[in-house]
C-alpha cells in the first residue's frame, strides 16, 4: 500500500475526469450521470451486478460505442483536459491502444486465432510508434516477458490456441500496455479464469501499475477481485453510482444499504459461517425496464421509507470529502444488515 | 461414527476415461484420464461440497454418480444397491431419487415450454398422479422454491436469472429425490441474488431430508453449504475432510493454494501472498508422474516425482493424498 501511496504525485490534476456521463440505448439509459476521476498510478474498481452499466461507462470511455447509431453518449469524458467524446473518429483511433487501452474478459475471443501471437502485438506497435521492424520484434519478446508468459522468444510465434486461458490473458495484457498507455481499462479480466490463475493475473496487473505508474480501472462483479488492485471503489446500480470512496472505508463501512447488503452476502472463508448468508431480496433491475421512481434500490431496500421516493442526490457524508453515497439515510445499513426470514425469500 | 446404513452413495475406484482422438482417422490416440481411481461415501442427508478448477474432473465425477455417464471401471453403490452396471430399465426408478441441477438456469431450461410443465415433466415419464394431481403438485413446488403459482403459465425467459434456478432446482424436486447433484448451480447467478439460491439450498435439505453433491469453484460458496468438503486436482481426490477441519487447517499443498488464492473482499483481511502457486494445470493428455501436483507444488521432493501417494486418513476422517501433508502437528 505504502508503495503505491508514494508513487502517487500529491496534488496532480486527474489523468482522466468522467463528468456526467449517460450512455443511452434508444429508450434505455444504461448509464445516468455519472461522474468520476482517476490520477496516474491510480487504480479504481468500477463494481456492480450484470445490467448496472459498468461496461457501458467502459465502453463509452474508450467511444466504442460509436458504430452504434441507436446509442447515444452524453457528458464529457477529459483524458489530460480533452474531450473525448466530441473527438473524431480518426482522433479517436490515435487515442485508443497509445493512451487508453482496454482488456476483455473473453481473451480468446479477443484475439486473432489464424495470427501468431509477436504479429498481433507487432501489428498494435507498428500502428502507434514508428519503430523499425527489428525494433518491433525486441520489444514485443520485452513485453511477454514482461506480462510472464515463459521463454518468449519461442512463445512469440505460437498462435492464441497454444495457450492456456491465463497465458492469453496475459499475452491481451501484453497487447494493451504495449504502447505505454496512460490507462487501462480492464473489463472482468479475470471472469474466466481459475481462481489459482486469477490471482496471477491480478498480482500483474498490480505490479504493472506500479512498474509503468499508468491508471487503472477494474471493472468487476467480485468485490474480492476489486480489493486486491483498486485504491477506490465505485459502486453503481441500475446506471447510478450509489456508492464511492476509498476502497478500506467502503469494505469496513459501506454507507449505502445495497454496497452494505452485497458485502454481507459474499459467502466468505474467513468470517464466521452463518446459518443462513443475509440476501438482498429481489433481483437487480433490467436495465431495459423503467427504473423505479426515486431511489432506484427503493423496492429492495429494507430502508426504504416515504422520503425514498424522491430520488437521493449522490452527496458527501461524514465518512470523508471522498466519500459518496446516495442514499436518503446513508450508514443505516451497515449496523443491521437485511436478513431476510425464511418465508420471505420471494422471487429472486 | 457413520455405519454402513448411513450411507446413500459408495464410489470406489471408479475410472473415467475419454479417448483422445486426434488428426483425419481419428484414431484413438491415448486415453484423458478424467477422473481416475476415486472412492468416496455420500452420507443420507449431507452435503458434500466438490472443487476443483475446470478440466479437473468434478462434472464428470458428478456425471459418473447419477450414471450421466458410463464409468469405466469401479463400483457405484446408491442405497445399497449395486447400480454401477444397471441397465437403462432399472436404472429409471432409481432416476427418481437422484437428479441434477445444473449450472446454467438459461439453457437448461426449454425456451419454448412454460415452467409448470418443465416442473411436471418428471411427474408425466414416471407417470405419477393424474393430470390434477400433478397440477397441484407443481404449485406445490412453487411455493417452496419461493414463487407464487402464477409463474406456472410463464415462459423461462419471462423470469429472471435467479427464479430460473429456482425452477430448475422446483424440477429436481418434484420427483421427491434422495439425493440432487448441484453442478454449479450459483455460478451464472449475481451476488445478491446467489445468496438467496444458497439459503434455498439449505432449506430445502432440512425440510426434504436431501443429500445434496454440491460442485463448485468457489471455496466461499463451498463453506456456505457444505459438511465435508473434497477437493479435486487433475482427475484425483487430494483431499477429503469436514469442513470446519478443512477449512481451518487443509492439509494437500494445492487446497493451501486454493485457499490462498481467493480474492479476500476485506483488504485488511488478505491472507499471506507467499503460497500463491504459480504455473497452470498441466496439459490432460500428459499428466505428470508421480504426484499429478508435484511440478506446481512448492513442497515437493523426490519422492513426488516418482510415486503418486494414496488417499489416507491423517486424522479420523480428514483423508489427504500427499506424501508431505501441510499443517500437521506433531
Amino acid at each position: 500500500m505504502s508503495a503505491r501511496e508514494q508513487h502517487r504525485p500529491a496534488g496532480s490534476s486527474p489523468l482522466i475526469e468522467v463528468r456526467n456521463l449517460s450512455v443511452r440505448f434508444g429508450p434505455v439509459l444504461a448509464v445516468d450521470d455519472l461522474s468520476f476521476h482517476l490520477a496516474l498510478g491510480e487504480g479504481l474498481g468500477i463494481v456492480g451486478e450484470s445490467g448496472c452499466g459498468k461496461s457501458a461507462t467502459a465502453r463509452a470511455i474508450m467511444g466504442l460505442h460509436r458504430g452504434d447509431p441507436r446509442c447515444q453518449v452524453t457528458g464529457k469524458v477529459l483524458l489530460d483536459g480533452v474531450d473525448l467524446v466530441t473527438r473524431s473518429d480518426r482522433q479517436m483511433q490515435k487515442v485508443r491502444g497509445r493512451r487508453i487501452a482496454m482488456i476483455f474478459q473473453d481473451p480468446l475471443t479477443c484475439l486473432n486465432p489464424l495470427q501468431r501471437i509477436g504479429t498481433q502485438i507487432a501489428e498494435t506497435l507498428q500502428t502507434h510508434t514508428g519503430l523499425s521492424s527489428a525494433a518491433i520484434r525486441v520489444r514485443t519478446i520485452e513485453l511477454l516477458q514482461l506480462v510472464g508468459i515463459p521463454q518468449p522468444r519461442e512463445r512469440v510465434n505460437a498462435f492464441p490456441h497454444q495457450f492456456s486461458g491465463g497465458m492469453r490473458q496475459r499475452v491481451m495484457i501484453a497487447l494493451a500496455i504495449a504502447c505505454d498507455p496512460a490507462l487501462l481499462i480492464a473489463d472482468e479480466p479475470t471472469t474466466a479464469l481459475d481462481v489459482t490463475t486469477q490471482m496471477q493475473i491480478l498480482r500483474l496487473l498490480a505490479d504493472l501499475r506500479i512498474r509503468t505508474g499508468m491508471g487503472l480501472i477494474l471493472i468487476t462483479h467480485d468485490f474480492g477481485v476489486v480489493a486486491e488492485v483498486a485504491d477506490r471503489i465505485l459502486v453503481m446500480y441500475a446506471g447510478q453510482c450509489v456508492e464511492s470512496g476509498r476502497t478500506g472505508k467502503i469494505f469496513r463501512t459501506p454507507q449505502h444499504p445495497y454496497t452494505a447488503g452485497l458485502l454481507a452476502s459474499i459467502p466468505s472463508v474467513d468470517m464466521p459461517r452463518l446459518p443462513r448468508l443475509p440476501s438482498i431480496r429481489g433481483s437487480p433491475p433490467s436495465p431495459a425496464v423503467h427504473r423505479p421512481t426515486g431511489c432506484s434500490f427503493r423496492p429492495r431496500c429494507d430502508l426504504g421509507q416515504d422520503r425514498c421516493i424522491n430520488p437521493p442526490p449522490l452527496v458527501n457524508d461524514s465518512k470523508g470529502p471522498e466519500h459518496l453515497t446516495r442514499c436518503w439515510f446513508p450508514g443505516s445499513a451497515s449496523k443491521a444488515p437485511n436478513t431476510l426470514p425464511p418465508d420471505a425469500a420471494e422471487a429472486t | 461414527m457413520s455405519g454402513e446404513a448411513d450411507v446413500l452413495v459408495e464410489v470406489r475406484n471408479l475410472q473415467k476415461f475419454f479417448p483422445l482422438r486426434r488428426g483425419f482417422r481419428r484414431a484413438g490416440a491415448g486415453w484423458i484420464r478424467a477422473v481416475d481411481d476415486i472412492s468416496f461415501d455420500i452420507r443420507n442427508g449431507e452435503t458434500l461440497g466438490l472443487v476443483g478448477e475446470s478440466g479437473c474432473g468434478k462434472s464428470t465425477l458428478a456425471r459418473c454418480v447419477v450414471r450421466l455417464l458410463e464409468p469405466t471401471s469401479g463400483n457405484l453403490t446408491f442405497a445399497g444397491q449395486d447400480v454401477t452396471h444397471l441397465g437403462m430399465h432399472r436404472l429409471r426408478p432409481l432416476r427418481r431419487q437422484m437428479q441434477l441441477v445444473f449450472q446454467d438456469p438459461t439453457a437448461s431450461l426449454n425456451p419454448r415450454k412454460p415452467v409448470g410443465r418443465i416442473i411436471e415433466e418428471g411427474l408425466r415419464i414416471h407417470r405419477i398422479g393424474s393430470a390434477a394431481e400433478r397440477a397441484g403438485r407443481v404449485r406445490d413446488m412453487l411455493a417452496r422454491v419461493g414463487l407464487s403459482p402464477e409463474y406456472a403459465t410463464r415462459l423461462p425467459r419471462d423470469l429472471s436469472g435467479g427464479q430460473r434456478q429456482r425452477i430448475g432446482i422446483a424440477r429436481a424436486l418434484v420427483l421427491g429425490p434422495k439425493l440432487i447433484v448441484a453442478d454449479e448451480p450459483v455460478s451464472a447467478l449475481d451476488v445478491s441474488v446467489q445468496a438467496g439460491i444458497l439459503n434455498l439450498f439449505k432449506d430445502l435439505q432440512q425440510e426434504f431430508q436431501i443429500t445434496y453433491l454440491f460442485i463448485s469453484h468457489d471455496l466461499g460458496v463451498i463453506r456456505q453449504v457444505s459438511d465435508r468438503v473434497g477437493v479435486m486436482y487433475f482427475g484425483k481426490l487430494v483431499e477429503l475432510a469436514s469442513a470446519p477441519s478443512f477449512y481451518v487447517r487443509p492439509l494437500h499443498p494445492y487446497s493451501e493454494a486454493l485457499l490462498a488464492s481467493i480474492p479476500s473482499a476485506d483488504p485488511d483481511r488478505r491472507r499471506d501472498r507467499g503460497k500463491v502457486i504459480e504455473g497452470e494445470v498441466p496439459s490432460a493428455t500428459k499428466p505428470p508422474a508421480g504426484c499429478r501436483f508435484h511440478p506446481r507444488c512448492a513442497h515437493a521432493e523426490a519422492d513426488c516425482r516418482r510415486e503418486a501417494p494414496p488417499l489416507r486418513a491423517l486424522s479420523p476422517g480428514h483423508f489427504v493424498a500427499c506424501h508431505h501433508p501441510r499443517n500437521v502437528t506433531r
